[in-house]
């Protein structure tokens, strides 16, 4: 395994410095951050191949902070837990977290571990691509005409009319159906399921 | 979503869409003037799905309706009680 450039998160200095003798005494670059904020900016400047996350600061912001979410590049990311019962926050957020080590940590598992989660993380990188293409494909067969797609249902809520009006005008141009409103509205309801939707 | 708003800002609109029954599969996608990590953490805590910063252009939109769309298919290709029928 080459040597990587790892962000480390964890809540308190004992755990950061651990985890950071253990990561440089396998020959790898690392990084630290000991809240949510600390890992945003790193992640951001430092582009880590691999986040390794301390338990005590799991939760959607930080994985948010890694990047999983919609309009980001997910960063692989390896759960560091204190106890074994610890528990992923449900959702696809948690889709990259493709390591979970209990502590007291082992060089040995560490290393095995960092190895998996580059494997996996390059696979399911590769995946996506594949479903990008395979729905390209679909999307505009050979005679490259494309297939509707479903209108999509939007609602654009902006007190600015001319942003509202702009990002209506994207809806429409990218096929959806839009409706525009200028506040958000204490009675909006959904009857039927007739209200907008993504699909 | 717009995030700014005057009286029920997109962050408070988006708590009470979610605490709707019909809210919970809704798709919300928080727009934001400014794009700090901050707004970022705060529009996942609302219960938005998304972000994007203003002023946007078509590839971003694009690309984060792609997304999400994708996030969602799973659960939307999967037959509802009703439709099963």
């Amino acid at each position: 395994l080459r040597a990587l450039n790892l962000a480390v998160a964890e809540g308190t200095p004992e755990g950061r410095e651990s985890l950071r003798q253990l990561l440089t005494g396998l020959g790898h670059q690392v990084v630290t951050a000991e809240d949510t904020r600390q890992l945003a900016e790193l992640c951001r400047t430092c582009a880590p191949d691999v986040v390794l996350l301390g338990s005590p600061l799991l939760d959607r912001d930080a994985l948010a902070a890694t990047g999983q979410f919609a309009g980001a590049t997910p960063l692989p990311v390896i759960l560091v837990a204190d106890n074994p019962d610890t528990e992923l926050p449900a959702g696809p957020e948690t889709d990259f977290v493709l390591g979970y080590l209990v502590r007291p940590l082992q060089p040995a598992e560490l290393r095995a571990a960092l190895a998996l989660a580059r494997l996996r993380f390059g696979k399911l990188q590769a995946l996506r691509q594949e479903a990008v293409a395979l729905r390209r494909e679909v999307i505009t067969p050979d005679n490259g005409q494309a297939l509707p797609r479903p209108k999509r249902r939007m609602l654009v809520v902006d007190d600015n009319r001319d942003a509202a009006a702009s990002m209506a005008m994207m809806l429409k141009l990218l096929g959806d159906e839009v409706i525009t409103a200028m506040t958000a509205s204490r009675r909006w309801r959904r009857p039927g399921g007739s209200g907008p939707s993504l699909s | 979503m717009d995030v700014g708003m005057p009286r029920l800002n997109g962050l408070d609109a988006t708590r009470r869409i979610r605490d709707q029954p019909w809210g919970k599969d809704l798709t919300v996608i928080a727009l934001t003037g400014w794009g700090q990590d901050g707004d970022r953490a705060q529009s996942i805590e609302a219960g938005c799905d998304g972000q994007l910063v203003k002023p946007v252009n078509l590839p971003d939109l694009e690309k984060v309706l792609a997304e999400l769309t994708e996030k969602r298919s799973p659960t939307d290709a999967r037959p509802t009680q009703e439709s099963t029928r």
